[in-house]
């Protein structure tokens, strides 16, 4: 091995030593980004949500009853998800068109016979979901 | 001395009994005569020697009683009708213009309701749901009137035809399809309106949506709305065409006259005489050369299957159809529970109101129903089936701990997005109970047989076995389950079904229409009688009424009975009348 080789051998080693740090710094900043896409997605479909209601109460009662039944107790954030999937909310959609969707998706939800027996009524599921979210936030 | 003023009293009563009927028909010919009289007069008809004529010709132009004939008197006539109800008077009055066409109309009761004759009616009625068999023990007896006018004296009022689609063959209802078609009945739906006193009505939403109010889904490939309307005045033929029968020169009516056999010709091909028996005995016998037989829905196939001297299983009974089909409007109450997103939109249609018609005159009561549309029909594959919106039958709520208001204050605010938005003050509104009445699919185990009884003129008694299937009542629920989807699509409100779908026959009963039980078919070995009402295997034996009704719909019946007579009466006249 020649002077040389030895040269170029330390910086190719100098230089993956340097690509380690930086990979955890990309991997560390995606996991970020990440959480904070999550965050803030849920965080627009429960804007969405509050918005539905001038007048929460009856909402809140009948999310109450639903989380009783349904043991969703607590589970805030996989409810805010649920919806944010069945919706398929994009990083471009504003709360308002998270709302638009919400009830674009009650809709096709009866089109399709997607139905919850809730004391007998004919609900969405995904209604229910929203009323849930209500009590909650 | 007692015993003598006994004596006396009886005879006084005995001479009453008598001379009362002869003194009420003569001061009521009288009274008939004169009014045609009058009218005629009144009509600036001039006063000729004619007028004069028809007077006294009424005046003296009786109906008659068997009671009062000698036994064993014979009548010939052009056409007999065994039957003066809807479809037998609305037949024998379409021959008032024709006086050279001579008619005996053979009524088995009187112009007065009695009992005697009424509980002639009476036989074996089975039925596979509890609820009826509980509430309608005397089913046979209560559900029809056996007096001239028939049923019209307890016809409830509500005409509204049978659907296109009811006349078509549908390939998920077996038996299903007429051999005519809703458009070959139209001109006498439209005639029919006016021998059952309504006002002429055109069925069609489209025409009276701004006076009725909008629809109360709008928008909706699944489900129209239907419109029923009401006769101002439910026409009872015993009144309204008295006169018009007893008047006629060319119609002899028969009353008490229970017809007990029916006898053909050597070769079977014909029918030759009837023989009609009072229950004094007193018997008459009528020869004609067409025979229509009118006597109802359960009568009808009774009087066929009850004749057996020439056709060992009844006449016209070659494929052991006469009798089954035996089809009901099946009626269920509270079987749901509707709330409205919108309650600004009216729909005061649903709940019945009074149709004003140009010119500010108040017109017919009318009533809108929900029914699947045919499109939904063929894919849903059910049948024909009216949802009733009713505020009254709210049905009881198995839950106590939530409060209704509360969802429908909830679900009206999603529904009215986007509309309101953030500003969103509408509240759901409760809109009440659902009721509904289904036609029943074709079922040949529900018939009508002869009993092992016989009534006092020695005819077997009838034996009704009314069977319902389990697909009739799938077929509300999917029809319910329908309008619950329809609803949330829509955001026009939600449905709660309450109907037990375990247990459906406990909420089921009827609706006092019998049909079916002489259907009607092209082909004999599907039907009694053909497109034209004639039974197939007899050159001169029509029948008339709700039995030739190959399926039901959901329509109240007398509407269809009678364009049907009308009908009738156009194909005899062409026939054998010209």
């Amino acid at each position: 091995m020649s002077n040389r080789d030895v040269v170029q051998s330390k910086r190719l080693f100098l230089r993956s030593l340097g690509i380690i740090p930086g990979l955890f710094a990309l991997s560390g900043l995606t996991l970020l980004s990440g959480c904070g896409l999550a965050v803030t997605r849920r965080q627009r479909v429960k804007k969405a949500v509050r918005m539905f209601f001038s007048d929460p109460r009856q909402a809140t009662e009948i999310g109450q009853l639903y989380i009783n039944s349904s043991g969703f107790d607590s589970q805030l954030d996989e409810l805010l998800d649920d919806l944010a999937t069945r919706i398929e909310l994009r990083w471009r959609h504003s709360s308002a068109d998270a709302q638009f969707l919400l009830v674009k998706q009650i809709r096709n939800d009866f089109a399709r016979g997607n139905i919850a027996n809730f004391y007998g009524w004919m609900l969405s599921p995904t209604e229910l979901r929203i009323y849930a979210v209500r009590t909650m936030v | 001395m007692n015993l003598l003023s006994e004596a006396n009293q009886l005879f006084l009563a005995h001479r009453i009994r008598i001379i009362t009927p002869v003194f009420e028909r003569a001061s009521m010919r009288f009274r008939c005569g004169a009014r045609v009289y009058r009218r005629s007069v009144s009509r600036n008809q001039p006063k000729s020697t004619e007028n004069a004529e028809s007077f006294l010709s009424y005046l003296f132009t009786m109906y008659t009683d068997i009671d009062n004939l000698p036994s064993g008197t014979t009548a010939t006539k052009n056409l007999c009708i065994i039957g003066a109800g809807a479809a037998g008077i609305s037949l024998a009055r379409e021959f008032l213009s024709q006086p050279d066409v001579s008619i005996a109309l053979v009524e088995s009761g009187a112009f007065n309701h009695e009992g005697s004759v009424q509980k002639l009616y009476e036989g074996e009625f089975k039925t596979n749901t509890p609820l009826e068999a509980q509430l309608r023990k005397n089913y046979l007896h209560v559900s029809r009137t056996r007096q001239f006018g028939g049923s019209t004296n307890c016809w409830s009022g509500w005409c509204v035809p049978l659907s296109p689609w009811d006349f078509k063959q549908r390939p998920w209802i077996p038996y299903s399809g007429w051999p005519i078609t809703r458009e070959q009945m139209d001109p006498y739906y439209d005639r029919a309106t006016e021998v059952l006193g309504v006002t002429p009505f055109n069925y069609d939403l489209g025409d009276h949506k701004e006076r009725l109010g909008p629809e109360f889904i709008k928008d909706s490939e699944k489900f129209d709305t239907q419109i029923l309307h009401h006769a101002e005045q439910p026409a009872r033929f015993n009144t309204l065409y008295r006169d018009d029968i007893t008047g006629a020169a060319n119609i002899e009516l028969f009353l008490h006259a229970n017809v007990t056999s029916i006898r053909t010709l050597e070769d079977n091909s014909r029918i030759d005489y009837i023989d009609a028996v009072s229950l004094s005995g007193k018997r008459i016998r009528v020869h004609a050369d067409i025979f229509v037989l009118c006597a109802g829905g359960i009568e009808n196939p009774r009087i066929l299957l009850a004749n057996q001297d020439d056709f060992p299983r009844g006449i016209g009974n070659e494929y052991d159809l006469v009798g089954r089909f035996f089809m009901e409007h099946i009626r269920l109450l509270g079987i749901a529970e509707l709330m409205r997103s919108r309650p600004q939109n009216p729909v005061g249609m649903y709940y019945g109101r009074w149709d004003a018609l140009s010119g500010g005159s108040v017109g017919p009561y009318v009533i809108g129903v929900l029914c699947l549309s045919e499109a939904a029909q063929i894919e849903q594959q059910v049948y024909n089936c009216a949802l009733y919106l009713n505020s009254r039958e709210v049905p009881k709520s198995d839950d106590r701990y939530m409060r209704k208001s509360k969802l429908f204050n909830a679900v009206s605010q999603l529904d009215n997005y986007p509309e309101y938005g953030n500003r969103n003050t509408t509240r759901g509104s409760y809109l009440g109970g659902l009721r509904c009445r289904t036609e029943q699919m074709p079922n040949p185990k529900s018939r009508v047989t002869l009993s092992n009884w016989r009534d006092p003129l020695g005819v077997p008694k009838v034996k009704l076995n009314w069977q319902m299937q389990k697909s009739d009542w799938n077929n509300v629920y999917r029809s319910l389950e329908t309008l619950g989807h329809e609803l949330g699509r829509l955001s026009e409100g939600r449905l709660r079904i309450t109907m037990d779908q375990s247990n459906p026959e406990n909420v089921s009963y009827s609706g006092y229409h019998h049909m079916g039980t002489t259907r009607m078919s092209n082909s004999p070995k599907k039907g009694v009688v053909d497109e034209n009402c004639r039974v197939h295997s007899i050159k001169n034996l029509y029948v008339g009424g709700s039995s030739v009704f190959s399926t039901s719909g959901w329509a109240n019946p007398t509407f269809t009975i009678t364009a049907l007579a009308l009908r009738l009466a156009d194909h005899l006249k062409q026939r054998y009348f010209a």
